[in-house]
């Protein structure tokens, strides 16, 4: 029996790719099972889903907790949760990320794969959606499943130009992954889980049952939620103050210039307001700056749809 | 802590909580304790912003806040009136609820009705997401005629939710209680108005706030407020108030656009697109809203004779 773990972010997909990979499984005529782990966490939070695959009936009905395979839909959940907990000796972790395996940040005694499926998901399919990508990636890294199975298990979930898209963008990262690669250096060996991050500010004592501090969700920076961020055009905004008005995580800042860096910001707003490039409500509001709290920003994009300047841009976040 | 320069006060609802990027309801609280200030105790029915805003044991709220269950936030409201009363504390602050639509025309129903029976000085506020989104989507009595959601599921026999959204406004106003409203997110400053009169009114008062959820209804998280305005645009959602009875102060939708516009970007709505027979449904719709928008502006009219 083999074991995948899949850490996602909610609204990526995580637990339809188990439930693909579980029914690629049946495809290729082997058992198999796929469950998420139940959390109240929304779009954009850390989630878990798990995929059982054997040769024989699977009775085991519990988490998995030692995987032989985990795949990461998003590197930024490196920091943000043990990834690697339990992972067999020898097993594989597969990571979406741009980056190469040493630099991705997970320890360098495992043998990690990255692949850049948030490049080939907006490539071919045109959105950010990475969970058949990186189905794909699986089964060019692991030899597991056949890529045929993979595909077959995409198109009966998603027919018609979405599924054949999504297969595309999966036979591409099976290409990438299954190619011939440099062989590892790597010790393998068991890596023990870390301990479970403080929520708590430091020295406060808990009590259970009551929420005893106000305002301590701040602890929690939902920034690394986010695939887009938004970017300010400072020079043209109008300070309506619809962006900040609007925003649902509190995530934009009204920041007032004083002294000599408030006449700077003028003057060059008034130079600008002079050549034509800018009009004169920015200008005469140059002393006040909106900033991007980039901890807490998900990166929705109201604040760039709201906007009446159309002067803020969502770009895509580099992770 | 140190002030930096920034001008804006302290976040009622912190940042960190947990809703979905671009999250309707969230911003609503956001709006509705940027209306009240601090001086306020916020009951929350169990729904989305109950749950996404306390997580244990962090809270994103600067507000003494507390969780009732499902059905009874207008119960537990009650109680600490009553207490804050017998305490002399009534100067305290205000009571406000802030409860989903489950909470709210379904099960809370009872509650809600013995509190205005009884007269307790509390603004009840429903953020209206018109389903049950906590638990994935199932439709609640506030769930518009044809939205597909899983427990009305649109297909070959369905064209979804087959009932008409609850007037709980109108229900709410039958208690003879002193104020009613209903506003959305998409009007920041009629929102704050009305949540400013809700609580400085003497005695029980209804707010409904439209609340668009971008994960239930299935839009972009980007068109939030986009939506929220179409919807007011296309005379589906009325703004007005009931004033000691009285309906009053009706938005009126000058150039109302068609129910397609506001439909058409909305994947609960996406089936009336593609099924044979959704025209007419379309139009069924369309009839709704522009009867509607007429019954209003002429109730509105006579009132102000
Ligand atoms: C008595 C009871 N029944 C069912 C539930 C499960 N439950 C929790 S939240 C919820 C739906 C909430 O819907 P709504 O009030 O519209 O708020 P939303 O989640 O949409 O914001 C349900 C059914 C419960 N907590 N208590
Ligand atoms: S993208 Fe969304 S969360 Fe980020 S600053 Fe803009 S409105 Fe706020
Ligand atoms: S499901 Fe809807 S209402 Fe609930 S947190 Fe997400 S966007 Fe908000
Ligand atoms: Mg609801």
């Amino acid at each position: 029996m083999k074991e995948v773990r899949i850490h996602g972010r909610g609204g990526q997909g995580s637990v339809t790719a188990a439930e693909l990979l579980a029914i690629a499984a049946f495809e290729d005529g082997k058992y198999s099972q796929a469950f998420p782990f139940f959390g109240v966490e929304r779009r954009g939070a850390p989630v878990t889903a798990f995929t059982r695959l054997s040769d024989k009936k699977i009775r085991l009905r519990s988490q998995i907790y030692e995987p032989d395979y985990v795949i990461v839909q998003d590197a930024t959940l490196i920091t943000a949760v043990d990834v690697t907990a339990g992972l067999k000796p020898g097993g594989i972790v597969i990571v979406n990320s741009e980056k190469s395996a040493d630099n991705v940040g997970i320890d360098q005694r495992i043998d990690t794969r990255t692949i850049d499926a948030t490049g080939i998901a907006l490539e071919i399919i045109g959105r950010p959606i990475v969970n058949t990508t990186l189905l794909g990636a699986f089964a060019g890294a692991t030899g597991e499943i056949s890529i045929e199975s993979i595909n077959k298990s995409v198109l009966a979930r998603f027919p018609g130009k979405v599924g054949e898209l999504n297969v595309q963008a999966a036979e591409k990262a099976y290409a990438l992954m299954s190619a011939p690669r440099e062989p590892q250096k790597h010790v393998k060996q068991r890596i023990r889980a870390k301990r479970e991050s403080k929520v708590q500010p430091e020295g406060e004592k808990i009590i259970k049952g009551v929420i005893g501090r106000p305002g301590t969700s701040e602890a929690t920076k939902t920034g690394d939620w986010r695939v887009f961020y938004p970017e300010f055009d400072m020079e043209q905004c109008i300070r309506c103050g619809k962006c900040l008005e609007n925003c649902p995580d509190a995530a934009i800042r009204e920041h007032v210039l004083h002294g000599k860096k408030a006449e700077e910001a003028k003057r060059r707003a008034e130079e600008l307001e002079k050549t034509g490039k800018i009009k004169k409500a920015a200008a005469k509001k140059a002393h006040i700056q909106y900033q991007l709290n980039p901890e807490y920003c998900k990166g929705c994009g109201i604040c760039a749809n709201e906007c009446p300047i159309k002067g803020i841009q969502m770009k895509l976040e580099e992770k | 802590m140190e002030n930096r320069g920034e001008t804006r006060p302290l976040d009622l609802f912190s940042s960190g909580h947990r809703a979905c990027a671009g999250c309707g309801p969230a911003l609503t609280i956001q709006a509705i304790l940027r209306a009240t200030g601090a001086k306020v105790f916020v009951v929350s029915a169990t729904g989305c912003m109950e749950v996404v805003s306390s997580q244990y044991p962090q809270s994103a709220w600067n507000v003494p806040w507390i969780h009732s269950l499902f059905e009874n936030s207008a119960a537990v409201a009650s109680g600490i009136e009553v207490a804050l009363k017998v305490l002399g504390r009534s100067d305290d602050g205000k009571v406000v609820v802030i409860a989903g639509d489950g909470g709210t025309v379904d099960i809370g129903m009872q509650a809600i009705s013995g509190m205005f029976e009884r007269g307790h000085d509390i603004c009840y506020i429903c953020y209206d997401n018109e389903a049950y989104m906590n638990t994935g989507n199932q439709r609640s009595g506030s769930t518009p005629y044809d939205a597909s959601t899983t427990t009305s599921p649109a297909g070959a026999k369905s064209f979804g939710n087959d009932r008409p959204k609850k007037d709980m406004p109108a229900i709410a106003a039958a208690h003879g209680i002193p104020y009613v409203a209903t506003t959305s997110v998409g009007y920041p400053k009629d929102l704050t108005t009305k949540v400013q009169k809700g609580i400085s009114v003497d005695g029980p008062a209804y707010l409904q706030i439209h609340a668009p959820c971008n994960i239930g209804w299935g839009f972009d998280s980007a068109k939030t407020i986009e939506i929220a305005r179409l919807a007011v645009e296309t005379g589906l959602w009325a703004m007005y108030e009931i004033v000691d009875g009285k309906l009053t102060n009706v938005m009126k939708v000058s150039k109302s656009k068609p129910v397609e516009e506001y439909l058409k970007q909305q994947r609960r709505f996406a089936h009336l697109f593609k099924m044979p027979g959704g025209e007419a449904q379309i139009k069924i719709i369309q009839d709704k809203a522009s009867a509607n928008v007429d019954r209003l502006r002429v109730i509105a009219e006579e009132e102000s004779r």
